[in-house]
């Protein structure tokens, strides 16, 4: 026997399922489809040359039942840390890069010694769960395909070894000079499943 | 006469218990919780190198019965007005300050230039299940009366100077425009 409401639907509803959403502080977290921890971020993150993950943008997430469309948001802070700070950053589906996610962020250049350049970064991204194969590079996953737990998170990389930057911090604090004592920022990250 | 499922609510739900958003033009939206009236921001905010209080990003708010997580995400256009236009922004709940949050917003660096003019973003999720008040941290174990949330900002200094709200290239060159922020308070149960 099925539930009264199934026959007789609530009288306002959405087509929201769950939102997972947290600052990455290792809380732990439980909605309709499990119960999920969220990275701890204890720090800066300076990157260079070769692809890594970012911190705090990586989570083990499996849709619930029904689950047409997922958003992934990941919201922290890069700023560059010489010259103009050029960067790549993909978000990775199940290890495979999501080809329309695919960002790169600078300051403008001021020579090998400027580089005050600090902004928000707001990594997000649709998946469409409404197709009958997977195209993970296209982020069009077939529900059959996502009835477990994958992983999303993003990638980065610096352009070159001249042009470097990183993720979470800030340089200044305060009207304080540059210093090591400035809080970094413990990224949030939100993923929201629609029907 | 009541809708049925006002006496048997739905099997299933999100966990998103309301959502209070709006661009910040002086408008009342009901939620749950409660009628809102968000700031009226009518034009730019030069900042000085003293903390003020970012117009349009202050609200009190109690959350629903039920609220476990709350985020509070406050989106406003930034723009250097002198060199990089170094800035500090700060997240305060009843005037504390909520340390992780803290955030500088710059361009690069340039004697005479400062084009920087780009969209900045304070989000955090504030935790409700936690035993016992950190506000430093966003971590309350209760929240049962109005809450101020608000973002603070300062320059650097007085050489590194910046606005918020403003966009200093629309349509034509030179033609600035006051931009409206937006405020999204989230309750999840």
């Amino acid at each position: 026997m099925g539930n009264l409401t199934d026959l007789f639907p609530a009288a306002t509803s959405n087509n929201i399922l769950e939102v997972l959403a947290g600052t990455c502080d290792g809380r732990s977290v439980s909605v309709g489809s499990g119960a999920y921890t969220f990275p701890n971020v204890t720090g800066i993150q300076n990157i260079s040359t070769s692809v890594v993950n970012v911190t705090g943008s990586s989570i083990d997430y499996v849709p619930p039942e029904g689950t047409k469309y997922v958003s992934y948001k990941f919201n922290t802070k890069y700023e560059a840390t010489s010259a103009g700070g050029i960067m790549g950053i993909n978000i990775v589906y199940d290890n495979t890069v999501i080809t329309q996610a695919a960002r790169g962020f600078s300051g403008n250049y001021m020579g090998g010694t400027s580089h005050d350049a600090e902004t928000t970064i707001s990594m997000e991204f649709v998946f469409d769960l409404t197709v009958p194969t997977t195209n993970k590079a296209a982020g069009q996953i077939a529900p059959a395909d996502w009835t477990a737990a994958k992983t999303i998170k993003c990638t980065a990389r610096s352009y070159s070894s001249t042009y470097l930057g990183r993720f979470h911090g800030n340089t200044y604090f305060d009207g304080a000079s540059a210093s090591s004592s400035a809080p970094y920022v413990k990224p949030n990250l939100t993923i929201t499943a629609y029907s | 006469m009541g809708n049925l499922s006002d006496s048997f609510p739905a099997a299933s739900g999100s966990n998103v218990l309301e959502v209070l958003t709006g661009t910040s033009d002086g408008r009342s939206v009901t939620v749950e919780s409660g009628t809102y009236t968000l700031e009226n921001v009518s034009t730019f905010q030069n900042l000085s190198t003293s903390y003020a209080d970012i117009t349009g990003s202050s609200i009190a708010y109690t959350p629903p019965v039920g609220t476990k997580h709350l985020s509070y995400e406050f989106n406003f256009m930034f723009d250097c007005i002198a060199y990089s236009g170094i800035s500090h922004f700060k997240l305060m709940i009843d005037n504390t300050e909520v340390i992780p949050a803290y955030k500088n917003f710059a361009s690069n660096y340039y004697s005479t230039y400062h084009h920087g003019n780009f969209p900045c973003s304070v989000f955090y999720v504030f935790d409700l299940t936690a035993a016992s008040d950190d506000a430093a941290n966003g971590k309350f174990s209760s929240w049962t009366s109005n809450k101020t949330i608000k973002v603070q900002g300062r320059e650097y200094n007085s050489t590194y100077q910046s606005a918020v709200h403003y966009m200093i290239y629309y349509s034509t060159v030179g033609t600035a425009q006051t931009v409206r922020p937006n405020l999204t308070i989230t309750a999840y149960s």
